[in-house]
């Protein structure tokens, strides 16, 4: 019973005032005396614990590492709260990537610290001893950044090329994909959308003669499927983010079969890809004039159903 | 481009998130495969210590890997858009997009050699630079006090530039055909 009093006493009170456990007990009472002020100083009284937090958990770990395989996490626990304090100001929002690409950095920045201090003279160029370790510990770490760089720009490539999304990652050298795509933000579905609905409003309710003309100058006049490309495009910009770049490597593919008008709208996607020739989202839209009494009258307005589901047709992987 | 304030949400809103997982570890079996191929060099030719020619070699291959990735983190961004998909659809497909097959061993064969050059001169500076940093010339294995009839001893012992550049760049010759066969295994074996 002893025992655990007289460590938990050495836990709190420690042997010298020079020690991590002031730098945690001055955080705790930067954090209780924010409690009953108001904004301009609650906040310094913030960033203040946050600091002797920091310089707390730096110190304690730094003398009781964290252990495994011989490597120490300790560096890389002080760094997150570095990041977490230097870059997250918002904890509802989630951090910006600066704060997770700097990560490793600031962990080896905080290896490096224990032997390039000294209490007594201050900052110092460490030893040349420590300076291979040091030295593998930076570059190493560096590399860890050029990693989570790299991550990124993949990540990016999947905002500036959506259509990616559908891929078939398995063939990579490079890369493991996970997770699925939600069809909600599926960007080919999105395009299969808006074309189905740009024809919905250029042919609904009207006359036949008005649709077939139409028809016809879609299937014939060269022009007119670039016309109807850009007023898709034209629309989906409304819904899609500026950083989307695809546009031009969507080819569109439509197919109209008479003589019930069944239009078949398609948009492949001819960017990298698996295969050859990327895979296709394609839907069936039913153009129907219905007159009881004259089916051949030229002014029955036209009926459009797009019901149906947007399937992805893709090649079979070439192994 | 990289855009440094975006959220770094993984995965929440995109479901797809892609882990560069694969290229990490044969990047590591290669960083070991290169460290312990120039360290044994280093050892021989100039007489370092097993421990201090092995630090010497991975300080040098990780930096000389960190400087590979950051021109291509610069090359990505400046790349024609055309010329951006074919690294895409290298990187995630293993495969060329619109190249034809004769360009490709050209491009390769380009790429290598640039790649080794380049290698050979960032390390030859890193050396010099790391020899600096750490107030080291190490140790030489021959004593030089002893009167060498042997002229390629003596050049040994002098420790001169030129005898560490041939070194390095015969360290480096080992483990660049050392990768390239683990490439093309990879290649085939996949």
């Amino acid at each position: 019973m002893k025992e655990l009093f007289d460590s938990i006493k050495s836990i709190l009170w420690p042997e010298r005032l020079y020690s991590w456990q002031t730098a945690i007990s001055l955080c705790v009472l930067a954090w209780l005396m924010s409690f009953p002020t108001e904004p301009p100083i609650q906040n310094l009284l913030v960033r203040l614990g946050w600091v002797c937090l920091i310089v707390g958990v730096g110190w304690l770990t730094t003398e009781n590492p964290i252990e495994l395989w011989g490597l120490s996490f300790s560096p890389w626990l002080t760094g997150l709260l570095i990041c977490i304090f230097l870059f997250v100001s918002n904890p509802e929002e989630s951090p910006p990537r600066i704060a997770v690409i700097l990560w490793p950095v600031i962990a080896a920045l905080v290896a490096v610290f224990p032997a390039s201090f000294r209490p007594t003279t201050g900052l110092q160029i460490p030893p040349i001893p420590t300076r291979t370790r040091l030295l593998v510990i930076l570059l190493s770490n560096l590399l860890l950044m050029t990693w989570i760089l790299f991550f990124y720009v993949m990540e990016d490539w999947l905002i500036a090329y959506p259509g990616l999304r559908q891929e078939d990652f398995s063939g990579s050298q490079f890369v493991y994909a996970a997770g699925e795509v939600p069809s909600r933000t599926d960007r080919g579905a999105g395009i299969v959308q808006g074309m189905s609905d740009v024809l919905i409003d250029t042919v609904a309710e009207r006359p036949r003669s008005e649709v077939e003309r139409w028809l016809l100058q879609l299937r014939e006049d060269p022009d007119a499927p670039a016309q109807f490309r850009d007023t898709v495009f034209d629309r989906l910009t409304l819904t899609t983010p500026r950083s989307v770049r695809d546009e031009k490597l969507w080819q569109f593919e439509i197919r109209i079969t008479e003589p019930a008008y069944q239009i078949s709208l398609g948009a492949r996607w001819m960017g990298p890809s698996a295969h050859n020739e990327g895979y296709l989202m394609q839907r069936t839209c039913q153009i129907s004039f219905i007159n009881p009494t004259n089916p051949e009258d030229p002014t029955t307005p036209a009926q459009v159903a797009c019901g149906g589901q947007i399937n992805k047709i893709a090649p079979a992987p070439v192994s | 481009m990289l855009d440094f304030a975006l959220p770094f949400n993984l995965g929440a809103d995109w479901g797809l998130t892609l882990f560069p997982l694969r290229v990490m570890l044969f990047q590591g079996l290669l960083l070991v495969v290169a460290i312990a191929m120039e360290a044994w060099v280093l050892g021989q030719k100039l007489g370092v210590s097993p421990r201090g020619s092995v630090q010497f070699a991975t300080l040098l291959n990780l930096f000389s890997t960190i400087m590979g990735w950051l021109m291509f983190l610069v090359l990505e961004v400046l790349l024609p858009e055309r010329w951006r998909w074919e690294v895409m659809n290298y990187v995630l497909f293993d495969r060329p997009f619109q190249l034809e097959a004769q360009s490709i061993s050209t491009l390769v064969v380009c790429f290598v050699l640039i790649t080794f050059i380049a290698t050979f001169f960032l390390e030859t500076q890193a050396l010099n630079l790391l020899l600096l940093i750490l107030r080291t010339q190490p140790q030489i294995r021959k004593d030089t006090s002893q009167v060498q009839s042997n002229r390629m001893n003596r050049y040994q012992a002098s420790w001169t530039d030129r005898y560490r550049m041939n070194t390095l760049l015969m360290a480096n010759a080992y483990s660049y055909s050392a990768i390239l066969v683990l490439l093309i295994l990879r290649q085939t074996l996949t």
